[in-house]
């Protein structure tokens, strides 16, 4: 880490008046514990470069967070005991293996939609018949100015005159 | 009683190391009152939660805020007793005079409009870093990982003091 004039720590900090309002001990209690909505965040942490008093707070808590934090844990693992030397449901074992079964048979499934082979879209056509129209044939006989099969939606099947796009048998 | 008198033994170390840490020993607060007044509302707290079901995490706010509080308390009380002003009258004043002030004002006022210059990420890393905070504290406030905090920090500070020694010149 570059280091500063040791001067202008001192300086700044003596310049860094606590400003009229500053925020409630409880903000900066939260602010400590990591507890506290991000915009709020931001807000306090730009009050604590501008009022040493609160940094120095600040610092306190913070200084003093992993003790606390320890022996909070302790204290509530000494004081629940009980819970963890609990003995395990005579039916639990029996429920462990439905799990494991679930599990096994989604990655089956999973699999089988992978690596299942997919029809071949000739092979498709053939067990349509003639009558199927794929996309790839619109586009082919667009591309060579043919006369386009554009939706031609009469049940019969006879051609229409004037071709149009999306021609239905409502008048549409 | 006989958990909380646990738990209180295994809390008051960890408070009074920072406090020393952080306020030190002349400052205008009496540990052991801290101590006291933080022990006070952890009880009061305590008392209420008849089968411990409180979170650590509300109880560490609890202690966080009764510490901010008392720490507030003894900042704003006047340090000493009355009768310590005569001898107070007797020490050699040590304090900068008027010009001495003057130069120190504008030098802070310099230093302020450097780092309001600076990117606002850069300007709030430094500030932090001035404050007292280190590294992994600014990591902790700006919510990033350590690496960056450090980063971010370096950078800062190499730019204030490229901006300050441009001032000089």
């Amino acid at each position: 880490m570059s280091e500063l004039d040791p001067r202008w720590r001192p300086l700044y900090r003596r310049h860094t008046a606590a400003p009229d309002a500053c925020p409630t001990g409880e903000r900066l209690a939260g602010l400590a514990a990591g507890r506290i909505w991000p915009w709020q965040r931001r807000r306090l942490v730009a009050h604590l470069t501008a009022c040493t008093d609160c940094a120095d707070d600040v610092r306190v808590l913070l200084d003093a967070r992993a003790g606390l934090e320890a022996a909070f844990a302790a204290h509530h693992a000494a004081l629940k005991p009980a819970a963890e030397s609990r003995p395990a449901r005579p039916w639990q074992p029996l429920l462990r293996p439905l799990p494991l079964a679930a599990t096994a048979a989604a990655a089956a499934v999973a699999l089988a939609v992978v690596f299942l082979p997919r029809p071949d879209p000739q092979t498709s056509r053939q067990l349509a018949g003639d009558d199927l129209i794929l996309a790839n044939d619109f586009e082919i006989s667009i591309a060579r100015n043919e006369d386009p099969l554009l939706f031609q939606s009469s049940f019969d099947g006879a051609p229409d005159p004037e071709p149009a796009l999306f021609k239905d048998n409502f008048g549409g | 009683m006989e958990s909380f008198e646990a738990l209180w033994q295994r809390l008051a170390g960890p408070i009074r190391a920072a406090v020393a840490r952080v306020r030190p020993p002349d400052a205008a607060l009496d540990a052991d009152d801290l101590l006291q007044e933080v022990r006070i509302r952890l009880w009061e707290v305590y008392r209420g939660d008849n089968n411990s079901g409180l979170s650590p995490s509300y109880y560490l706010r609890v202690v966080n805020s009764a510490i901010i509080d008392s720490l507030r308390r003894h900042r704003s009380r006047p340090a000493g007793r009355d009768d310590d002003a005569e001898a107070l009258d007797s020490l050699p004043d040590d304090a900068p005079g008027p010009e001495g002030r003057l130069a120190a004002e504008m030098q802070a006022q310099r230093l302020k409009t450097a780092i309001d210059d600076l990117p606002p990420a850069y300007g709030t890393a430094v500030a932090l870093y001035l404050q007292g905070y280190n590294v992994a504290e600014i990591a902790g406030l700006l919510q990033c990982n350590p690496d960056r905090a450090h980063n971010l920090t370096y950078r800062a500070i190499r730019e204030l003091k490229k901006r300050m020694s441009e001032c000089d010149e």
